[in-house]
């Protein structure tokens, strides 16, 4: 008989051992078959507290990559002397877990029949699906700018060969030579994630290339923990980062690849290195499965993230309309927890049940300094929302140790968010 | 209700999110303890000028929450 105790649990979430096993033998005896599409924070995460939860389980993980390359963090691969080798994860520790690993793209879900329709033509069938599909980029949203100019505007909101694509551009750039960004309106992947990344460019620029420049176009006129990074930049960037919000002709609307320019309400830009971050929406599979609305954006119910739209599949992360939670890593990796204890409960017989949720995201203003953001939330009464009274960002105006404690503290979660997820 | 296994196991998915024996920045929670838990949580909600992740984070968490964070870390006596 299979004992699921605390040791187990602990272990398995990265909290380490402990002393006491406590007895948990309720979801033991399931052979429900459970197909997870999509390996990165969420889905990794699902698979590897589920094979604990329901060692009898049959799991089966679908990603179209055999190495998962990670978003936090690759900021630091643009601006500092980080690898991106230092963001790529394999899925042997979840194999060793006995999860079946399949490399293969999910091209279609028949939720009716219950199955999911490989690249290959290969069908699986599934008691649960778990979908984790990330995002994929609206193109033309912005007149211009589809897959093709993405190959020469790159957007880098994938990491991968993407920010490769972005960090040769910078290595190219003549000095004195313009950079651009462009960044969407909410909600998109990692609300704070293009300030960070405009604070590792700039700290490149001003290490590398001195008499060159940054240049923000924002699609709105507030961001997240938007004081602490316009106090760092001013800090740190004067010279180097330049940031305008919509009501200052911020919003991109028309890229012009032949051209090497962007295009606002007024201006024409242009500049040799040009970082095009995208609206987003669910990624594609959320389509196919019949889980994502007009919005693009999947709706869940807040306890097991069950989709609304379709009973029996759940979806994760950042292809959900999960607000007040971000869509971060942290989110994703806690919402592929609470899912994996509510699948557990629900393939026994048992209610998902409400909880406290959390979400911490911390993000680099120079290689050395970090801010952070905060919320904790309720999922009672079926109605995910913010904890009155809780959360919140760094101070205002704190001294450099500080600034420097919250970066250890992001390395410290980095390596403990990837060791949960992928062993 | 009596909380269950699963209650507690719940509450404390959040805090594996950064605290592991990987975690040099954070407490490794791994035989923490359920006083030592109850005393931090409550210190962090109580001190109104803390600006840390956790002062931030602990606000969140009622007098009932902490109670279910404290049974989810006792270690207990050592087992033989």
């Amino acid at each position: 008989m299979n004992r699921i105790d605390r040791r187990t649990i602990l272990r398995t979430l990265g909290l380490g051992a402990a002393t006491m096993a406590l007895p948990w033998t309720a979801f033991a005896k399931t052979q429900a078959r459970i197909v997870i599409i999509g390996g990165g924070f969420g889905g990794a995460s699902v698979a590897r507290l589920l094979a604990s939860l329901l060692p009898s389980a049959h799991i089966t993980l679908v990603d179209a990559n055999a190495t998962y390359t990670a978003c936090p963090f690759s900021n630091l691969v643009l601006g500092t002397d980080r690898l991106l080798s230092d963001q790529e994860f394999g899925y042997a520790g979840l194999e060793s877990l006995g999860i079946k690993v399949l490399t293969a793209l999910a091209t279609d879900v028949d939720p009716i029949g219950k199955t999911v329709t490989l690249q290959s033509e290969e069908t699986l069938s599934y008691d649960r699906l778990i979908l984790s599909p990330g995002i994929d980029m609206r193109w033309n949203a912005i007149q211009g700018y589809d897959e093709a100019a993405a190959k020469q505007f790159p957007h880098a909101w994938k990491a991968g060969p993407q920010t490769t694509l972005l960090r040769n551009q910078l290595d190219a750039l003549e000095d004195g030579e313009p950079v651009l960004m462009s960044v969407p309106t909410a909600p998109f992947r990692c609300p704070p994630g293009p300030y960070e990344r405009a604070s590792m460019i700039a700290h490149y620029l001003k290490t590398r290339k001195p008499r060159s420049k940054l240049i923000v176009l924002d699609g709105k006129d507030s961001f997240s923990k938007m004081a602490l990074f316009q106090e760092a930049w001013a800090e740190h960037y004067p010279d180097h980062l330049e940031w305008r919000g919509a009501s200052d002709d911020g919003t991109v609307s028309r890229v012009d690849t032949a051209g090497g320019s962007v295009e606002t309400d007024f201006e024409t830009f242009t500049a040799p290195v040009i970082n095009i971050i995208p609206p987003q929406k669910a990624g594609l599979i959320a389509d196919r499965a019949g889980v994502s609305d007009a919005t693009g954006w999947c709706p869940i119910e807040p306890l097991a993230f069950e989709s609304t739209l379709q009973p029996g599949i759940h979806v994760l992360g950042d292809a959900t309309i999960a607000a007040p939670m971000p869509k971060s890593a942290f989110s994703a990796n806690l919402q592929a927890k609470i899912c994996a204890l509510g699948v557990a409960r629900l393939v026994s017989g048992l209610e998902p049940q409400s909880t406290v949720l959390a979400n911490t995201c911390y993000s680099f203003t120079t290689p050395e300094e970090a801010i952070s953001i905060a919320g904790v939330y309720s999922n009672k009464n079926n109605n995910l929302e913010s904890i009155s009274g809780a959360g919140g960002v760094s101070p205002m105006g704190a001294d450099k140790a500080i600034r420097a404690a919250e970066a250890a503290q992001a390395r410290s979660w980095f390596k403990t968010i990837t060791t949960g997820a992928f062993g | 209700m009596a909380a269950t296994t699963s209650d507690r196991v719940a509450i404390a998915l959040a805090c594996a999110g950064c605290h592991s024996p990987q975690s040099e920045a954070m407490v490794d929670l791994t035989d923490y303890g359920a006083d030592p838990m109850r005393q931090a949580l409550m210190r962090y909600r109580s001190e109104t000028d803390g600006t840390t992740v956790m002062h931030r984070l602990a606000r969140g968490y009622s007098d009932a929450d902490i109670e279910l964070l404290a049974a989810y870390f006792d270690v207990g006596a050592p087992t033989p």
